[in-house]
């Protein structure tokens, strides 16, 4: 993806980089990989945007890292959620929920 | 939870100053991501250089990413702050009394705290003007016994100083004067100076044009026909025409004076001269000039040697002077100090104080703000309750109100520049004369800085504020109370706040009331005259108008002056006008040397064997009228008539023998020289007066006169009549008929008639008065207005503090009032509470004041500081202000309907 610099669009994969996360730490690369899985291959995400957005949310103390072995015995930066994360997930996807029964109240008004 | 914020806080900081290391652990991720994408690859059966390809172009570019992690890390600092900002500006919208109330309260404690310091600033912190300042020193002669801290130095002491010293690279004299010159037609009086020509070399300042004076310059005694001029008076008198080395100035008797340099501009040592004259100090000094001590001194320090080395030489010397020479130096020692120090001289007191004092200032405005932000915060509980319940976290709350104390603070700093620049315009116009350096009062560097850290400052205490109540944030607690009037919350801090503010306070208003005190003392003094509705002008005439008149100048200047008062007194509305070369407090006092003439081993011009005989005395030189118009009682005796008076020849004819004239004493003189007899017809002489009198007869005794300072008492003083020592010019003292406002333009019109005249403007005697209590009422002015802004401002503090309480205890107060408590026990009760803090204020204020107030010694006159009204007048102003910001709030909750604030209560 190109670099973003819409809010909304920011928050989309800080939101699913946290989903992702909530379900068990993994490392940048697993993380991209499991949003490919989940959305069924239609969400790829590209080092330039999923670096940036990692280090956005640590700084934030949303998710936490540390240095760990990979399953083949590489050493790799793993990622985990924090309380904070936990809860930020939880405030973050009811806005997104919410934002997407307005969008559509919306687009199906004539 | 705020523990995952600070993590994230401390990796944002790692990431600022351990940058190398973090960017090598992304390379080895993004190395990692690569890898793991071409094992994936290869899973899928590429073969390796096709795996790679496919990782690197599905994965993008490495330094790409590199470049968007940069960025996120960089924009994140910017995008939170504007973030902050914009949502702090939109909540101030909203209250924009809160706002408007907390920007001014902090523009006018920045204000007015980076005003004063621009001035200490330019006074004491910048350096002087000239290279090396610190090398520069002056030195005087002092004389414990006879109370004598800074004297002039005599020729003497000043050319053994300057061969016998090693510390003192090169010394140099000076004193400065009025001179009597004329560029064009009308003579000017221009403030001038005599100097070493080294002085120029001490100081590092060469001329712009001209060749300056040669060292050997002055030799022949006097001024030897050269002139050096100052940049101004080359732009105003010459134009600033290139060519005018060479032209010529006439001085006071007409002889050309050849300007041979001009200074730059700017330049103007000592005490802001426009001219100088060369001034030669021969190597040896013959005795008697030993004891004329009427020279300033000023020197440059080696490289080697320190102030402290040179103090001491100089000592030394004096000592070896005290045993050379006892019948002129002995109980004369030599101080030296640093030029800078002696330039400032009395003002660092002065400005020290002032600084301090509106620190306490700028401390209780930023309480104030600081209570207003926490009063806000507590306002807001129940949407602050709301949010947390739905999930907002703690740190994001502090965060925004961290940052709305920040915008206040910063918005508050800008206007507060805005007040500085004007209040340091009024400061400099306000301030007294004789504090120098003003004019180099400027909004550079140092002064921004100053202003920046203080608003950091009050940013920190303003921020910080509301966190401290969030402590016991009971989110549930307050929503569950319903009533928007439930608040909860620790009133310790606000009513500490108060206790702070008050205490404050307390100091401002002592030292202003010191002050107060100390200025009325000061304006009630006797000055021994009487100065309402008389005027006072300046009047000379360069003798070389005399000497062109007649081949006898000094009788022709006493009938001039005799014909000028003549004219004079017919004007309407003038009652009597009389002469003086001193008027009190406005012209610098120069002492002379006088003795009796029965003194032991006084002998004609011979002076007494003892040093004690010598007595220094004011001489001023008078017109008959004089005491008469002045209103200065004749005690004994009687005044000067006309018939004393020398002839035409005994003035101005050198050879003949000098007659034996009259004067008068003031009664300091009779009390202290004459202390057990009657001074009348007892016969002194003065050294000043001997080309004139060869002694005088005592013929009256007059009250004594403040001339000096209106602080100090009277010196010994030595009348002349004019008619026989017309040595200098005079000053006229004019004194209307009636008062009327006119009489001093239809005064300036007739002087202005005589073109041989250099006149000042034609000003009040209160005038001159005036300005000689400039600096006390400058000093007070300026405290008695923090005083005034800081009790306004505590009382502001005090009513919030009260209303507050009386918020939190509506249903209380309800209840009361429902079971029978009437309005003023109402009013009793939270008076009470409200109250407790400033109590606690004043005394822990009191005794503060008593130990700060220590600091103001110097500034005050004819109190202690110390001094119990003073005390007593602040504290009962206090309790005033204090009790009537309570009473608003209180009264108005005793007012209050009981069944509608217990039904909204509950």
């Amino acid at each position: 993806m190109p670099r973003e610099t819409s809010d909304v669009l920011r928050g989309t994969l800080d939101l699913l980089i946290l989903k992702t996360l909530s379900l068990q730490p993994l490392h940048g690369w697993g993380i991209s990989q499991r949003i490919q899985q989940i959305s069924s291959d239609a969400l790829r995400v590209g080092q330039g945007s999923l670096y940036p957005a990692l280090q956005r949310l640590e700084h934030q103390g949303w998710i936490d890292s540390e240095w760990g072995t990979s399953d083949q015995n590489q050493p790799a930066k793993f990622y985990r959620l924090t309380a904070s994360g936990r809860r930020a997930l939880k405030v973050e996807a009811e806005s997104w929920r919410r934002y997407v029964h307005l969008m559509d109240l919306i687009l199906d008004s004539n | 939870m705020f523990a995952d914020r600070v993590k994230g806080w401390r990796k944002r900081l790692r990431s600022v100053l351990r940058r190398s290391a973090v960017e090598r652990e992304l390379d080895a991720e993004l190395a990692f991501h690569l890898r793991m994408e071409e094992e994936k690859n290869l899973g899928q059966g590429m073969n390796p250089a096709a795996a790679r390809r496919a990782a690197i172009l599905a994965l993008g570019g490495i330094e790409q990413t590199r470049e968007a992690v940069r960025d996120v890390r960089n924009w994140m600092w910017v995008e939170d702050l504007r973030r902050d900002l914009r949502q702090a500006l939109r909540s101030f919208r909203r209250a924009p009394g809160f706002a408007a109330a907390g920007i001014l309260t902090l523009a006018l404690g920045i204000g007015a705290t980076t005003a004063v310091f621009s001035v200490v600033h330019a006074v004491l912190l910048l350096p002087l003007p000239y290279p090396d300042p610190d090398r520069l020193v002056r030195f005087w002669e002092t004389n414990p016994a006879q109370s004598v801290e800074r004297s002039p130095v005599s020729p003497g002491t000043f050319s053994d100083i300057r061969s016998r010293s090693r510390a003192l690279e090169s010394v140099a004299l000076f004193f400065d004067r009025d001179f009597l010159l004329t560029f064009g037609e009308r003579p000017t009086v221009v403030r001038g100076a005599s100097v070493s020509p080294s002085l120029f070399e001490i100081l590092g300042t060469g001329p712009v044009l001209g060749p300056g004076f040669a060292p050997e310059a002055g030799v022949s005694g006097g001024q030897d026909g050269e002139i050096v001029i100052s940049h101004s008076v080359w732009q105003r008198h010459f134009g600033g025409a290139m060519d005018v080395i060479g032209r010529t100035i006439r001085d006071q008797d007409f002889s050309p004076l050849t300007v041979v340099g001009v200074t730059p501009a700017g330049f103007d040592f000592p005490n802001g001269v426009d001219v100088w004259f060369a001034m030669h100090t021969p190597a040896s000094v013959s005795a008697a000039r030993r004891q004329h001590r009427y020279y300033e001194a000023v020197a440059r320090l080696d490289e080697v040697s320190t102030v402290e080395e040179a103090r001491r030489e100089v000592a030394a010397i004096a000592a070896q002077l005290e045993v050379e020479h006892p019948a002129s130096n002995a109980g004369w020692g030599v101080r030296l100090e640093r030029l800078d120090e002696s330039v400032v001289g009395g003002s660092r007191a002065t400005l020290l104080v002032l600084l301090g004092l509106v620190g306490c200032l700028l401390l209780i405005a930023s309480g104030n703000v600081a209570n207003l932000t926490i009063a806000r915060a507590i306002a807001r509980r129940h949407e602050v309750a709301v949010r947390v319940a739905l999930g907002a976290g703690a740190p994001r709350l502090f965060r925004q109100w961290a940052s709305e104390g920040i915008l206040l603070a910063l918005l508050g700093g800008g206007a507060g520049l805005a007040v500085a620049y004007g209040c340091t315009r009024a400061l400099i116009a306000l301030a007294p004369a004789d504090i120098p350096r003003l004019e180099n009062v400027s909004f550079g560097g140092p002064v921004l800085l100053f202003a920046i850290l203080i608003t950091c400052g009050t940013a920190i205490v303003t921020s910080l504020a509301p966190v401290t109540q969030s402590g016991r944030s009971g989110a549930l607690e307050a929503l569950a109370g319903g009533s928007r009037r439930t608040e909860s919350g620790d009133p310790r801090v606000r009513e500490w706040l108060v206790s702070i503010q008050v205490a404050l306070t307390v100091v401002l208003l002592v030292s202003a009331a010191l002050l107060l005190r100390s200025f009325v003392l000061l304006r009630g003094v006797d000055l021994g005259f009487d100065r309402h509705h008389v005027l006072t002008v300046e009047v000379r005439v360069p003798i070389g108008h005399f000497l062109e008149e007649t081949g006898r100048p000094w009788f022709r200047r006493v009938e001039f002056y005799d014909e000028l008062i003549a004219d004079l007194e017919t004007l309407p509305g003038v009652l009597s006008v009389a002469g003086v070369t001193d008027v009190p407090l406005a012209s610098e006092v120069v002492d002379g040397s006088v003795w009796r003439t029965d003194a032991p081993g006084a002998h004609g011009r011979q002076s007494p064997s003892s040093a004690d005989d010598q007595w220094k005395a004011a001489i001023p030189v008078v017109t008959p009228g004089y005491f008469a118009t002045m209103g200065i009682p004749v005690l004994r005796g009687r005044a000067f008539l006309p018939s004393d008076r020398f002839t035409s020849e005994q003035l101005s004819d050198p050879s003949s023998p000098r007659p034996a004239g009259v004067a008068i004493i003031n009664k300091a003189m009779a009390q202290r020289f004459f202390p057990d007899e009657d001074p009348l017809g007892k016969t002194i002489v003065l050294i000043e007066d001997q080309s004139f009198a060869a002694h005088r007869t005592i013929i009256g005794v007059v009250g004594d006169v403040r001339t000096r300072t209106i602080a100090e008492p009277a010196a010994p003083a030595v009348y002349l009549p004019f008619a026989q020592h017309p040595g200098r010019g005079l000053s006229l003292i004019v004194r209307p008929r009636a008062p009327a406002p006119q009489v001093a333009n239809v005064v300036a019109d007739r002087l202005r008639e005589y073109p041989q005249v250099a006149m000042s403007e034609v000003r009040p005697l209160a005038g001159v008065v005036g300005d000689a209590v400039s600096r006390p009422r400058f000093n007070l002015l300026l405290v008695g207005s923090f005083a005034i802004l800081a009790l306004l401002l505590a009382g502001t503090g005090i009513a919030g503090v009260v209303a507050y309480i009386v918020t939190r205890r509506t249903n209380e107060i309800a209840v009361r009032m429902a079971l029978g408590a009437s309005g003023t026990d109402v009013v009793r009760l939270l008076m009470r509470d409200g109250l407790r803090p400033v109590v606690f204020g004043l005394v822990a204020g009191g005794l503060i004041a008593v130990a700060v107030t220590r600091a103001l010694r110097s500034l005050l006159f004819g109190l202690a500081p110390s001094d119990l009204m003073s005390f007593g007048v602040a504290g009962a102003a206090l309790l005033l202000v204090a009790g009537v910001a309570a009473m608003l709030p209180a009264r108005r909750a005793a007012r209050l309907d009981p069944m509608t604030a217990i039904r909204a209560g509950l």
